[in-house]
């Protein structure tokens, strides 16, 4: 009789020994998360709440004092022509950085897979412009674009492409944007490039092999297999491109300087809140700057990634 | 449909390696040949030059009786099985049958009624709209076999398909893959380490080692008269028992260690070139099933028995796979080796206490009552013996 007892009893204690231990590993995780999880909160979380508010408050030490404006910040900001003009160019930057993030990436990508002499070299000098600080690759490329001693100027001269010198960025919208673009452009497609390399080296090579014998040529072997295994890579990559061109700033900065033919969101948000003192829009551009920013990621990463499972 | 006809067909890659050399076979129409041999045999090589994955050094590849040696695979119509299988993880179980219909540009219309009608000879109805993700390894491994029949292609390639399924799907697999190639009646190649796969599937059966074809006949021929040793050693399992052995000086008997079998006058006429070998060393070959336990029959006749030392017995419930220890000299040659396999090389000769003893497989029957550890008497049919020249290792049939 007294069996059952024991053995119940020695169940009861295991279940709670268990469960004691469950309670335990579980707090230990938190534990564990628990600074990533301050820090987070205290730098990007913390300023967004505080952004967000004052956004709708009239912050601007010029014209005191501080109030509640309501969507006052963001009527301004629609009705300054200056900002709907940096609106249009991110637009353009967002279409330039990420166009050719994407196509330069993919193309170095499918070069550096194949094995050729030399492929370490090469993958080392292409992932070399990633590594330098934005201000810094903005004055190499405002010495490639000056109008008077510039390397831009010279080669297209003796190419007889251009009869004169001419001043490329600050003049016309969209060559402006474009070449402020490529500076950006030259700085993250090596992380494109390597994402999507890391993707490419995921697919098996029966797959090309089994489309080869399938009847695929070159071409049809990138559309209908390389492109579609390699999204989870370029979705990765189009955001990042994506993220980093709606935001745009140092390349603007260096190179346009106060010019507002090339200005982005991003620079006019830092001349309003900086140079204008006008906190109170600034943190307006800045909020809706945020939010286009994640809605498009979001809209990125649901058009192009899929998981792929080999 | 086409016939597929290798001839003197080498490939050395860059590095110096030459994976097949000199390869002369023959596939007919409807034809499933299979190419057997352990790894590095050169098989899968083989199977890719017909495929046109891998360029083709020196020799003539023809099909249906026109030299493509140079032509892409696209433009060879052959279809490929691959051993992953190599789906498109991206495309349905529909896009992945209909894909080369699709490059080849078919109707819509005719694609998907090719599809269906593939899928429906592979029960693969109920999945057209998976993805190969959510599939099973059998399933699969249908979807490529329906990616390979909807082409009505020339010739199949199959390269090792059924290694990644289990032991129990890979039976079922093996049978409907057999029926399937019957049903499409196409010339196919089929690679496989399996020798069990090669057998039971193969109208004919080509035994590769280290890039050289060793025999290509029946799976019947292969086992009841194999060319050399490596033959011998590789079609069978368990594998062929093989000894040094010497004919005595009279031609009337064989000496297997230290004991004697006796030569019949029957077989020496069957195998008159066995004559030549008086006095000579040969490698004798018994099959596990030509032993027999001696305490369950008749005394067996004097000079047609072995005395051996039963170590291990595997009950399989139809037979008993008794191991056991002889006192005799396994063959040592790379070939017998490399046939046997690693797990057996290691086994293939036991010394104890000064003694050379060699391991061998008998089976029999499950009344037998002989227990691990025991001595014990098999009677052999020596009128099916193999024997083989100790040197080159070639069969010494006629």
């Amino acid at each position: 009789m007294s069996q059952p007892a024991t053995s119940g009893r020695r169940g009861s204690l295991t279940k709670e020994f268990a469960e004691r231990r469950s309670i335990r590993s579980e707090a230990m995780a938190y534990g564990m998360v628990a600074p990533l999880l301050v820090f987070i909160l205290a730098l990007a979380l913390y300023p967004t709440v505080l952004t967000t508010i004052d956004a709708f408050m009239h912050i601007d030490p010029v014209t005191p004092p501080n109030h509640f404006a309501g969507f006052g910040n963001f009527t301004a900001i629609f009705s300054n022509p200056e900002i709907r003009q940096s609106f249009e160019n991110t637009g353009w930057y967002v279409l330039f950085g990420v166009g050719l993030t994407v196509v330069l990436g993919t193309t170095f990508g499918l070069l550096l897979q194949r094995k050729f002499r030399g492929r370490g070299v090469v993958l080392a000098i292409v992932i070399l412009p990633w590594a330098l600080p934005g201000v810094v690759e903005g004055v190499i490329w405002s010495w490639i674009y000056d109008p008077t001693f510039g390397v831009l100027n010279s080669v297209l001269k003796s190419l007889h492409l251009l009869s004169q010198y001419q001043l490329f960025i600050g003049t016309r919208q969209i060559e402006s944007i474009l070449l402020t673009s490529l500076v950006q452009v030259w700085q993250i497609t090596p992380l494109a490039t390597l994402l999507v390399l890391a993707s490419l080296q995921g697919i098996p090579g029966e797959l090309y092999e089994a489309a080869r014998v399938d009847g695929a040529g070159w071409w049809q072997v990138i559309r209908r297999i390389t492109l579609p295994c390699i999204r989870p890579g370029l979705a990765i990559a189009a955001v990042e491109a994506l993220v980093l061109s709606l935001n745009i700033f140092d390349q603007v900065y260096v190179l346009n300087a106060g010019a507002s033919t090339a200005s982005s969101v991003m620079s006019m948000t830092y001349f309003i809140t900086f140079q204008g003192l006008n906190f109170g829009q600034g943190y307006a551009l800045s909020l809706l700057a945020t939010v286009v920013t994640v809605a498009l990621s979001l809209g990125t990463l649901k058009l192009i990634y899929r998981k792929v499972t080999f | 449909m086409a016939t597929v006809n290798l001839e003197k067909v080498c490939k050395v890659f860059p590095n110096g390696l030459e994976a097949v050399s000199d390869l002369d076979l023959d596939v007919a129409e409807g034809e499933l040949m299979v190419l057997v041999g352990p790894s590095g045999s050169g098989k899968t090589t083989a199977l890719r030059m017909v495929a046109g994955l891998e360029d083709i050094t020196s020799g003539t590849l023809r099909m249906g009786g026109k030299e493509v040696n140079d032509l892409p695979p696209k433009d060879r119509n052959v279809a490929m099985v691959f051993q992953n299988y190599a789906l498109y993880p991206h495309m349905t179980v529909a896009q992945n049958i209909g894909f080369a219909l699709r490059l080849r540009k078919f109707p819509k219309a005719e694609i998907n009624a090719k599809v269906h009608e593939a899928a429906q000879l592979l029960g693969l109805t109920g999945y057209l709209n998976s993805k190969p993700g959510q599939l099973s390894g059998g399933q699969r491994q249908r979807v490529a076999m329906g990616r390979a029949i909807v082409r009505e292609p020339s010739v199949f390639l199959m390269d090792e398909p059924l290694s990644n399924l289990d032991a129990k799907l890979r039976v079922q697999m093996r049978a409907e893959i057999s029926h399937i190639q019957r049903r499409v009646g196409v010339a196919t190649l089929y690679v496989t380490h399996d020798q069990t796969e090669a057998m039971t599937m193969g109208d004919r059966v080509a035994v590769l080692h280290m890039g050289r074809l060793q025999q290509c006949d029946s799976p019947q021929a292969l086992y009841e008269r194999p060319d050399n040793v490596f033959v011998a050693a590789f079609i069978g399992s368990p594998a062929m028992n093989l000894y040094e052995a010497v004919i005595s000086s009279d031609g009337t008997e064989l000496k297997v260690g230290s004991q004697s079998l006796t030569l019949s006058s029957s077989l020496l006429n069957a195998r008159p070139a066995l004559r030549g070998y008086v006095g000579r060393n040969v490698v004798v070959g018994i099959r596990p099933e030509h032993l027999t336990d001696a305490a369950l029959g008749p005394a067996p006749k004097p000079g047609a028995s072995l005395g051996v030392d039963v170590e291990l017995i595997e009950a399989l419930g139809n037979e008993l796979q008794v191991h056991f220890l002889i006192d005799a000299t396994s063959v040592r040659s790379e070939d017998a080796q490399a046939a046997a396999g690693t797990r057996e090389l290691e086994g293939l000769q036991a010394i104890q206490t000064g003694v050379v003893r060699a391991v061998g497989v008998a089976r029999v029957s499950p009344r037998s009552a002989l227990k691990a550890g025991s001595r014990a008497t098999f009677a052999v049919d020596t009128e099916r013996l193999s024997f083989f020249d100790s040197e080159s290792g070639s069969a010494i049939w006629a």
